[in-house]
């Protein structure tokens, strides 16, 4: 700039004070007055300057720098003869910035409090929107925030200033007991330190430590921060905040985590299957059979919970007979309620009537049966032990004691009879549940079974009971009776107890019983019995064939089937019949899930944890070799919490609270494809039928840039799903 | 006395390491589950009220606080240290709240004015320099005023003497707005500016075309204009100085407010951020 514009010195310039609150209006034209505002912005300007008396005469003040002393000087009046036209005087600039600021504070205070004090300002107050999860909660702060009490904000609203109470979080998610405790659980292992720790890692640890379990328990928002919007996932955890905590730290997935224990995806299986014996063997000689996973595992589309099929759908093809007991050498059913063998000869030699009694008893030497036995009221000790010793066939020692014991049995026995074919169920039931509770599901024993036997066997069983109840001994001695319902029947003719219906029933069909012609029918090659497996089965062959030769008279053909042609035989599709065999009350399987059979098992389950007197009938029903072969694929038979457990229920992955697998996205959209792709057959493993599985299975997939392999891909932070 | 080179050295070094530090911490901090909402929220509040407290150091120069300069230096590399102190406690992506939004844009605000101002103070004064005569501010009306009225004698002076109006309609029709007219704020930051230089090139020409006399008053004219073009330069300069603190200061003690205000409600909402 070669023009010099500006002048210094007190003659030249003025001294600029930038930091006054006013300035001449005329200075933005370039021409200020010389006086200037005074402080509080009034214009006080009349002329270029104040004249200055002298005596008599005025002088022009005019400052230098305004051109000095004018020519024309003062107005005789003392006035300045350049007026100045008053200004509007003007706010510096610094008194400018300073007013923005005083008035930007008071509007921000005074935003404050308007918003703060407006009643529908939660959306104001709120740190953000809610996730998604909890989106419903948006208008109810008081939900999560617990009012605190006295404080200043609490006259607006206190819940929108409250604390978040965790104990308002586990209202809504149950975690369990110790749903506070780190991981949700009681108490963590301590394992013993790797030593490897991760560099990264172990500079972290020595700037800030490691969280110890107060911190984390008891406040859920250390790892859930809520008001991040809907899209944000609050269940998030990075793997180096998971592993914080943890004793041994590892970098990844692919580097440094652990191999899967052998034992870390086995668990208990109540239902068990040789993979290896069906493909091997029972599928081989099958050839429509062919191992197939998804025979018989299914997944649910909607959970990714691999299931089982139905025993339709995978085992009746092959097992359904064999439940019904076909080919079973020991019998299809099992006895219930049965009269079991006594020396009645010996008690009546001794004076101890009995009353009726199958005579035949004493020869198919058998016991009480384990249900008889366990409806057996008040039965002490030693009767007990002397009515499962088998001592009751033969009483031709026994001292005065045991026959006393043993009459007495007997009638005990007589008495659960009557009992039975007189009330029915509710006696049964009654037996069953003493104390009423409801549980007494095997009460369905058919009464109308009990009668039929009771009437053929015993038929002046009420007659007997009478007399005993009055001391009263009949004067003759009585004949031991025949067992046979035809004999039966014409003795109870007289007694209004069991009418001629029940001997009329179908139990007792003459079909099944008599000797008629109609019954060498059976014998016809063409005949369907004969036909069946159970003639097929080679031991009831060799029986078939030893008895064959053993009675090849021709005039003994009749007693062959007789001996064939059993009541169980006539309920080959299951359900109830007499067994004069062992003058029982029997139940043969009708199949898969019988009801009888199901109410039986579970009834006598939870009882023998109660009383051991149910341990033999529980072992009876669902021992190995029952009937039905329950146990056979149940193999892990018992009560948990009072509860049957049939079968494992099907399980979302391992058997590891924090572990979580889901079948879906392994079978339906990866490489994996089939599932001995992490599945490996080996024979004697131990998971079962198949080789643990590895690490390196699923390193294939889950690594960088393929798949996802943070710790919350396999593991979850809870013990349990808060929503379960 | 240290030179100014050594000394931002010094203080973007500092400041750097710092920053790093922090950001070690706060990894270190996030990863082994504890929240720094609280530490880093108020540790940026109070940083904020040290860095305010230049203002207070400027209005009492005699007290014994040590020099302005230092205090300035530590404005700067405080004020850039609290950006990343700002990051820590907030994150990168912008909040959702609306009054974290409202705080969030506050700092934003004042972040970015104050690097703005940091810019043109580095920028503008050298630049003042370079053009010669350093007038005040609070003169540069005067001194338009005063360039305007000799442009204004210049002409009727032309006029006069060559009995001529080229000269006089020149300056009446083309050049007198250009010399009453106010600065252009932008013009510092080589924004514009082409009208300015289209009539400087057209004086020039009519310098060249016009007679000796004419000439010489118009070529006086055009010295008129130069200086007055200068003047104007320095004029935005220094109003660009001034106008980014109106931003800054303001913006400053409104974050203060509503950052104290938001600090208050997510204390007692259970240290929510």
């Amino acid at each position: 700039m070669n023009l010099r514009l500006q002048q210094f010195g007190h003659a030249q310039s003025a001294y600029e004070r930038p930091e006054q609150r006013w300035v001449c209006g005329w200075a933005a034209e370039g021409k200020p007055c010389p006086h200037g505002p005074d402080v509080k912005g009034r214009c006080h300007a009349s002329g270029e300057c104040h004249p200055v008396r002298q005596g008599d005469r005025w002088r022009c003040a005019r400052r230098p720098d305004f051109g000095g002393p004018c020519e024309s000087g003062p107005l005789p009046d003392g006035t300045c003869c350049n007026p100045i036209p008053v200004c509007q005087p003007r706010r510096s600039q610094r008194s400018r910035r300073g007013a923005l600021v005083v008035w930007t504070c008071l509007a921000t205070l005074g935003a404050l409090v308007a918003i703060l004090a407006a009643p529908n300002s939660r959306s104001f107050v709120s740190a953000g929107p809610l996730s998604s999860s909890h989106a419903f909660l948006a208008n109810d702060c008081a939900q999560c925030h617990t009012t605190r009490d006295g404080g200043p904000l609490d006259a607006f609203d206190g819940a929108r200033f409250g604390v978040v109470d965790a104990d308002r979080c586990l209202e809504c998610h149950d975690l369990g007991d110790h749903a506070l405790m780190p991981h949700s659980v009681a108490e963590l292992p301590s394992p013993e330190p790797s030593g490897d720790t991760p560099a990264i890692m172990a500079l972290q640890a020595a700037l800030v430590g490691s969280p110890d379990a107060q911190q984390v328990a008891g406040d859920c928002m250390t790892c859930h921060q809520e008001h991040h919007g809907s899209a944000v996932d609050i269940a998030h955890l990075t793997s180096r905040q998971c592993q914080s905590c943890h004793t041994n730290q590892f970098n990844s997935f692919e580097d440094g985590h652990p191999e899967f224990s052998d034992d870390a995806w086995a668990r208990e299986r109540a239902l068990s299957y040789d993979h290896h014996s069906h493909e091997t063997d029972h599928f081989q000689r099958s050839p429509e059979h062919a191992l197939s996973c998804a025979a018989c595992h299914v997944m649910n589309e909607q959970t990714g919970v691999m299931t089982l099929a139905s025993f339709d759908q995978m085992c009746a093809a092959c097992h359904d007979d064999q439940i019904r007991g076909a080919g079973r050498v020991a019998g299809a059913g099992f006895s219930i309620l049965n009269l079991p063998a006594i020396d009645v000869r010996s008690l009546e030699d001794t004076d101890r009537w009995i009353g009726d009694w199958p005579a035949d008893s004493a020869f198919v030497e058998t016991g009480a049966s384990e249900f008889t036995m366990a409806l057996l009221e008040g039965l002490d000790a030693a009767s007990v032990n002397l009515a499962r010793s088998g001592d009751l066939v033969d009483l031709s020692d026994a001292d005065d004691d045991a026959l006393d014991r043993a009459a007495d049995f007997a009638w005990r026995v007589k008495e659960l009879w009557f009992d039975l074919a007189s009330k029915g169920g509710p006696a049964l039931a009654e037996r069953l549940d003493p104390d009423g509770s409801g549980d007494d599901a095997p009460a369905r024993v058919s009464a109308e079974a009990v009668r039929a036997a009771a009437d053929a066997w015993m038929p002046n069983l009420r007659r007997d009971l009478a007399m005993r109840a009055a001391g009263v001994t009949p004067e003759a001695e009585p004949e031991p009776v025949d067992s046979s319902p035809a004999s039966a029947t014409p003795q109870s003719e007289d007694d209004d107890l069991f009418d001629d219906d029940l001997l009329d029933d179908d139990l007792l069909d003459d079909d099944l019983l008599a000797d008629d012609d109609e019954d060498t029918d059976l014998l016809d090659e063409d005949d369907d019995l004969l036909g069946d497996d159970l003639l097929g089965d080679d031991l009831l062959d060799d029986e078939l064939d030893e008895a064959s030769e053993e009675e090849t008279e021709p005039g003994d053909e009749l007693s062959v089937p007789q001996w064939m042609l059993s009541a169980e035989d006539d309920v080959p599709g299951g359900g109830w019949y007499l067994s004069e065999d062992d003058f029982s009350v029997r139940h043969r399987p009708t199949g898969h899930s019988d009801e009888f059979m199901r109410a039986v098992i579970e009834w006598s389950s939870r009882r023998t944890s109660e009383d051991d007197a149910w341990s033999g009938l529980f072992l009876q029903v669902a021992g190995e070799g029952a009937p039905g072969a329950c146990a056979k694929c149940h193999s892990a038979l018992g009560t948990t919490d009072g509860e049957m457990v049939w079968t494992t229920p099907p399980s979302a992955g391992p058997e590891h609270g924090l572990l979580r697998f889901s079948h879906a996205p392994h079978v339906s959209g990866s490489t994996i494809g089939s599932c001995d792709g992490c599945h490996v057959p080996s024979r004697g493993a131990s998971n079962g039928d198949f080789r643990p599985i590895r690490i390196a299975s699923c390193l294939d997939c889950h690594r960088p840039g393929r798949s996802s392999s943070t710790c919350l891909t396999c593991h979850s932070y809870h013990s349990r799903t808060p929503w379960e | 006395m240290i030179r100014f080179r050594t000394r931002r050295q010094v203080g973007l070094l500092v400041a750097i390491a710092l920053s790093a530090l922090l950001l070690i911490w706060h990894s270190a901090m996030r990863s082994s589950l504890r929240s720094t909402d609280v530490l880093t929220g108020v540790g940026l509040l109070a940083l904020v009220l040290l860095l305010t407290s230049l203002n207070v150091r400027k209005k009492v120069p005699t007290a014994p606080l040590g020099p302005v300069a230092w205090w300035m230096q530590f404005h700067i590399y405080g004020g850039l240290f609290s950006g990343v102190l700002f990051l820590a406690h907030a994150g990168a992506g912008a909040p959702s709240g609306l009054i974290e939004i409202w705080v969030w844009a506050l700092f934003v605000l004042v972040f970015l004015s104050g690097l703005a101002g940091l810019g043109l103070s580095r920028l503008l004064p050298a630049r003042l320099t370079a053009g010669g005569e350093e007038v005040i501010y609070e003169r540069i009306p005067a001194h338009r005023r005063k360039l305007l009225e000799e442009a204004d004698a210049l002409a009727t002076a032309a006029a006069a003497q060559s009995g001529e109006s080229v000269v006089a309609d020149f300056h009446a029709h083309r050049l007198r707005s250009f010399l009453a007219a106010r600065p252009r704020l932008l013009r510092p930051l080589r924004l514009g500016g082409h009208r300015r230089r289209a009539l400087l090139q057209e004086l020039d020409a009519q310098v060249r075309s016009l007679g000796k006399s004419d000439s010489r008053q118009m070529n006086e004219l055009a010295r008129i204009a130069r200086v007055k073009d200068d003047l104007d330069l320095a004029a935005a300069s220094q109003m660009l100085l001034r106008l980014w603190l109106f931003v800054h200061i303001p913006a400053t003690y409104a974050l203060i407010i509503v950052g104290a205000a938001h600090g208050f409600i997510a204390l007692r909402s259970g240290g929510l951020s």
